[in-house]
């Protein structure tokens, strides 16, 4: 392998790592909000059920 | 109050992101090559970054340790995970380019030095961090072991960076930071200082993305524990 093969290894593992894991990390929080919402909306709908029952 | 998200604070970060990656194209083909290591010394500009950023992590760990240690704030506790969890990729990052580097220039990708052997164990008390915070239940005993190992890597981090001077090491000494100023050539240099400070924004803006991220899972499953106490 010539040595500039090493460094496009280097260079790819760590581009493809950081904006993996900040991208991935990004995507998971918008997925938690997600829930949050969906949980939020039960909630009040259950309240909403008991107050009219 | 529930903290969020902002579009400006994603924006910034996608900017600093792609900021760092216009710095490697830079760096990987107009960079002033190097007489004595040739092309293999450019793998330098990802190396340092990453180690300095495993650095960061660890000092902000730390500091939330003792946060944490002080006061019983949950959230202190979530900022010291999203830091292990940055910490650990940064280390394994500074590991596998370091030995990307080992091998065309010592001829072995691993080798046992001291400043490769303190890397590795600040990676496995990062792992130690990860491993305690997901196994212990009661919540006052996780905190204050977290804190305690939170402390310990921050501890290390100086053994780490001075190991190439109180041992014996293949590795090559300080040359960035040390008495009498910097070896590096200011081309290789100034090139080299804004990837590192662009890496440790970046390292930033990915901790706190983490951060906001473990902050509403915990509060998602608080959410659903209490309803599922509720049902019953």
């Amino acid at each position: 392998m010539e040595p500039i093969h090493y460094v496009y290894m280097a260079y790819l593992l760590v581009i493809l790592s950081c904006e993996l894991y900040l991208f991935y990390n990004v995507y998971l929080y918008f997925k938690a909000q997600k829930i949050s919402e969906i949980t939020h909306e039960m909630d009040s709908q259950q309240n909403n059920e008991g107050r009219n029952s | 109050m529930e903290k969020k998200l902002s579009n400006s604070f994603l924006m910034f970060s996608f900017v600093i992101l792609h900021v760092l990656f216009g710095l490697w194209i830079y760096t990987l083909f107009y960079a002033p090559y190097e007489a004595n290591m040739g092309e293999v010394y450019r793998v330098l500009y990802v190396h340092v970054p990453v180690a300095f950023a495993a650095f960061l992590s660890a000092f902000v760990l730390a500091f939330y340790s003792i946060k944490s240690f002080r006061s019983a704030n949950k959230s202190f506790v979530i900022y010291q995970k999203a830091c292990a969890d940055v910490g650990l990729l940064m280390t394994v990052l500074t590991l596998a380019t370091g030995s990307i580097w080992a091998k065309p220039t010592w001829g072995t990708w691993w080798e046992w030095d001291p400043r490769l052997t303190t890397t590795l164990l600040l990676a496995i008390l990062f792992l130690a961090f990860i491993m305690f915070y997901h196994s212990v239940e009661e919540w006052q005993v996780k905190r204050k072991v977290c804190s305690v190992i939170g402390i310990l890597i921050a501890i290390n981090v100086p053994i780490v960076y001075q190991s190439v001077k109180w041992w014996r090491s293949i590795h090559q000494p300080q040359s960035l930071m040390r008495e009498g100023g910097s070896s590096i050539s200011p081309e290789i240099r100034y090139p080299l200082l804004a990837c590192i400070a662009v890496m440790l924004i970046l390292t930033y803006c990915t901790l706190k993305v983490r951060y906001l991220y473990l902050e509403l899972k915990d509060q998602n499953e608080m959410k659903a524990l209490q309803s599922l106490k509720g049902g019953r």
